[in-house]
């Protein structure tokens, strides 16, 4: 690790003057031999876009046997994504075609994140669409089309590679959401993803041309920051209207109108895909965006976003309360649980940053947990009305567990994941002087509890005539039917992780201090030169404690 | 001579013309019509700036070339979304899609 951490603070330097300077003012050298393009920054979205190929020449040419292995065979090369990932941690490419696209470790763990609620959403789909009956193989080829766009999106570092890749993400989101077509509800939640997606990428676009004009015609998400200092009023509006871009992706109020529907209409491990992936990558590029275009403006930005924030949590927290079907009461719950994120990144500490990424890789496994178990219900029963829960327990202690522990984890009740995700988060938001922030992510994680508890309560209700109609029809479990086996493997994981990776939450922090540390974008000291572990340790905890003097540097 | 400012107004002046036809309109091609038209202000931003300021790099000519290539795909798309739903429905007002509350 020390020698990777040398290399890495080596390419730092470079990364502040880089080499190709010289011939960026003459176009015609673009492909001269001494322009390196690193192009092994992107091995792991190569092994995806190879899988994604494969997936549909298979479904193409293959016959109704091969179309079997297809999940296995997008799980195979998500995997494959992922080794290579755990091989780029060890040498971060910090900036590759020509400074279009950055692998440092923050992009790494994004991309990771995404990857990882992938594989997840495979499992959980190919019982979802064997049962459905639709149309196998353009799933994992929509799936996989979206992880690309969510990968690209998570180290993006120019205006064009941001757009495009966001709109990768996007047009396969939609499509995705309207996967079941046959559906009336899925074919409007497309509607309505799709208009209100492409309206709030004109408005990111309409931001990002006046970037361009106000940085004298620079796409370069770095170049673009010098100018920012004396843009003045077209800056402000720049800024609002990228994050009113940014916004949608988030799902933070008031930009969240799309969420509900979207979540209640689309098949369920689509949406499984959206809460976590799809907002995964959207925080990476808030961070990315926010922390390199706009450094002069930091004030601002970090205003505009702890009154998002502070609307997010109490409006997903409190209308959760009055819902009565479990995936659109996840679908608030998810806004609520973007606010709580949302306060990692206004702290804009290194504390603030480790304690975002780390809550998002907890939230991973306990909402893909949460959505697994609906899933499951949900194809057995037909229903995923939460008074049809009741008296699950009776029948199904397994799935029982998981959904309690799940929900529970979401809620934030000791020891499980997410109580540790919300420490973090709260902790680093009071450290950095986010007081505000901090209470009323207290009070709506009370109110939080109680809607997540509602939900436990009826499914282990006691007495057996308070059964409902659906658990008293329930029927048994048959893992050996097709799919079913990926899904108990991704209960099982899902369940794992999320009880022990609160007790075990340590390297899992360290590993994303160490992300936020070394990424140069977030100008954070030992980002520059390599420090040895226990100093560096050093630097970090005084980094958090003297925060507010860093969050000025910003 | 004309001026910067001159494309600028018109471009915001075409934008906000695409929100409100995206607010008021209840026939779902028209709210994807008004949706072109605000990519297509951000199209006529990109060629101005690229033309008074970026006139050695072109990069915002360049950048809408990207635009109209992706608004083309998100076009193809929502044309089949709506066709998708007006198989099921029978119609394409904005306002009779209330199965999911807003």
């Amino acid at each position: 690790m020390p020698e990777a951490g040398r290399e890495t603070g080596n390419r730092g330097m470079l990364a502040v003057d880089p080499p190709h300077l010289s011939w960026s003012s003459s176009p015609m050298d673009v492909f001269a031999p001494t322009g390196n393009l690193y192009a092994g920054a992107i091995w792991p979205e190569v092994v995806v876009t190879l899988t994604l190929l494969l997936v549909l020449v298979v479904d193409l040419v293959g016959g109704s046997a091969a179309r079997k292995s297809l999940p296995a065979l997008s799980i195979f090369g998500l995997i494959g994504a992922l080794v290579t990932l755990v091989l780029q941690w060890q040498q971060p490419q910090l900036e590759s075609f020509l400074g279009s696209f950055a692998a440092d470790p923050i992009s790494i763990l994004f991309r990771g994140l995404v990857v990882g609620t992938a594989v997840l959403t495979v499992m959980m789909a190919e019982r979802y669409i064997a049962q459905s009956g639709a149309p196998t193989g353009e799933f994992y080829v929509l799936l996989l089309t979206a992880t690309l766009g969510g990968m690209f999106l998570s180290g993006a570092t120019d205006l064009i590679l941001v757009f495009v890749s966001l709109e990768t993400l996007g047009i396969a989101s939609y499509l995705m959401a309207g996967y079941t077509k046959r559906d009336p509800r899925s074919s409007e939640a497309a509607l309505k993803y799709l208009l209100i997606g492409a309206s709030s990428t004109a408005i990111f676009l309409y931001g990002m041309s006046l970037l361009y004009g106000l940085s004298g015609g620079q796409t370069k998400l770095e170049a673009i920051a010098s100018s920012m200092g004396d843009a003045g009023l077209a800056g402000i509006i720049a800024l609002v209207l990228c994050i009113g871009g940014i916004g949608f992706k988030l799902a933070a109020v008031p930009f969240h109108q799309w969420t509900p529907d979207v979540y209640e209409g689309s098949p369920t491990p689509v949406v499984a895909f959206l809460s976590v992936g799809s907002k995964a990558a959207g925080f990476a590029l808030a961070v990315r965006f926010l922390a390199t275009v706009f450094p002069a403006m930091t004030e601002e930005w970090r205003a505009v976003l702890s009154v998002l924030a502070i609307l997010t949590m109490i409006l997903g927290n409190v209308v959760a309360i009055a819902q009565t079907r479990l995936k659109r009461l996840l679908a608030y719950s998810s806004i609520g649980q973007a606010g709580f994120v949302l306060i990692g990144l206004v702290a804009g500490t290194e504390a603030g940053y480790a304690s975002l990424i780390f809550y998002l890789m907890v939230y991973l496994v306990m909402n893909l947990g949460a959505f697994l178990c609906v899933t499951l219900f949900s194809l057995k029963t037909g229903t995923d009305e939460i008074s049809e829960y009741s008296g699950l327990y009776q029948k199904d202690p397994f799935l029982t567990l998981c959904l309690s522990i799940c929900l529970l984890s979401l809620g934030g009740l000791p020891p499980l994941a997410g109580f540790f995700g919300k420490l973090y988060l709260f902790w680093a938001g009071w450290q950095a002087g986010a007081y505000t922030l901090v209470l009323v992510g207290l009070v709506t994680s009370v109110i939080s509890i109680y809607y997540y508890v509602r939900v436990v309560k009826t499914i282990v209700v006691k007495e057996p005539q308070e059964m409902s109609v659906s658990v008293q029809n329930y029927p048994e479990t048959n893992w050996q039917a097709e799919g079913m086996q990926a899904l108990r493997v991704g209960l099982v994981l899902t369940l794992v992780a999320t009880i022990f990776a609160g007790i075990l939450s340590n390297p899992l922090f360290t590993l994303s201090t160490q992300a936020v540390e070394q990424s140069p974008f977030l100008g954070f000291p030992t980002a520059q030169a390599f420090i040895p572990q226990s100093a560096r340790l050093q630097v970090a905890v005084k980094g958090s404690l003297g925060s507010s003097a860093q969050t000025g540097e910003g | 001579m004309l001026q910067l400012q001159f494309f600028l107004v018109v471009a915001a002046v075409l934008f906000c013309i695409g929100i409100y036809g995206l607010i008021v309109s209840r026939n779902a091609i028209r709210v994807l019509m008004s949706i072109e038209l605000m990519l297509n202000a951000v199209n006529l931003n990109f060629m101005a700036f690229s033309n008074f300021v970026d006139s050695a790099m072109i990069r915002g000519q360049v950048f809408s070339v990207f635009v109209i290539t992706v608004a083309a795909a998100e076009a193809a798309v929502g044309l089949a979304i709506v066709l998708g739903i007006y198989r099921n429905r029978a119609t394409i007002d904005m306002e009779s899609f209330n199965l999911l509350k807003w």
